[in-house]
């Protein structure tokens, strides 16, 4: 019993220590598949045609690292032709939050290069 | 035997402070518009050009010299193909004379052109425009098109410009996996008057 006491102390502390929150993404650009979506490091659905919400992602993560501000990234995939965007805004996710990103046609872009 | 213990704690909830790393993610990835279909496509129309001067100046037909082709648009099937700027055409030869600030020669001088494909992203600002660009996307399958020479720009030595409307319409047809092809050799008059 004394031999676990340590174990459960620290998966404890552990668990004390990390948070988690939902994040979904909406497709609403016309004619368009997003794919590869990226928040930040975090992968958040493969494909999504247009009018398509993707699965919720929960990530769970240390305190320290909330609340996270990311762009969106992915690509954009119409006619056999694909381009790599990412959003100019940024989006913060804090712990327990549920966050939808809807990107729709006007919802302003970049590629990097230019 | 208890420092460990309170050593590792400490360490856990030490982790549980918000740091300012701030930096944004790093990425590597593509940005320019690819194929996705796995298909050799056409990319590229080769075009030779010679320029013969129209002048009241001159008695017989010359042949524009020039280090620099400011601007072609080329249409395919009454789409835009290229716009082309500012084509260095590398030419080293002397002329045999000179009119209204054009520098000519007596024999004819072919400029070759290597059209690719223009995109321009200058102009696309959300995601709905690159939607519309990438639905607009003007691919060449296999099949027969109509090309036509639309605009032709080239500046003297002065910086005035002279342009040409051509309209100069020629067919070409695609066979599979083409990458590039020669459309012929056209006569482009410039009228420098």
């Amino acid at each position: 019993m004394k031999n676990l006491f340590l174990p459960i102390l620290l998966l404890l502390a552990l668990a004390a220590c990390t948070e988690s929150a939902k994040i979904q993404v909406q497709n609403n650009i016309h004619n368009s598949r997003m794919e590869n979506i990226n928040f930040g490091s975090y992968g958040i659905y493969s494909s999504l045609l247009p009018g398509e919400t993707s699965d919720e992602l929960t990530i769970t993560e240390l305190r320290k690292e909330w609340p996270m501000r990311h762009y969106l990234e992915f690509y954009l995939v119409a006619n056999n032709k694909q381009v790599y965007l990412r959003t100019q805004e940024m989006f913060t996710l804090d712990y327990d939050d549920e966050l939808l990103i809807v990107i729709d046609d006007t919802t302003v872009v970049l590629n990097p290069l230019n | 035997m208890k420092y460990p213990l309170i050593i590792a704690i400490l360490l856990l909830f030490a982790g549980c402070n918000k740091t300012d790393d701030d930096s944004s993610y790093y990425h590597d990835l593509e940005n320019t518009i690819y194929s996705t279909s796995g298909n050799v496509e056409f990319e590229e129309l080769l075009i030779l050009f010679n320029f013969p001067i129209v002048s009241q100046n001159l008695n017989s037909d010359e042949y524009l010299i020039t280090q620099n082709i400011d601007y072609i648009k080329l249409k395919i099937n009454n789409r835009v193909w290229a716009e082309l700027h500012n084509i260095n055409t590398d030419l080293q030869m002397n002329s045999d004379g000179s009119v209204l600030n054009f520098e000519y020669s007596n024999e004819k001088v072919e400029y070759l052109v290597v059209a690719g494909r223009t995109f321009d992203e200058t102009d696309l600002f959300t995601a709905g425009d690159f939607a519309e660009a990438l639905n607009g996307f003007l691919t060449l399958d296999p099949g027969t098109y109509v090309c036509e020479i639309a605009e032709i720009q080239i500046t003297n030595s002065l910086g005035e410009s002279v342009t040409a409307y051509p309209h100069i319409f020629q067919e070409f047809t695609l066979e599979a996996d083409t990458k590039s092809l020669l459309l012929g050799e056209f006569d482009i008059e410039l009228n420098i008057d």
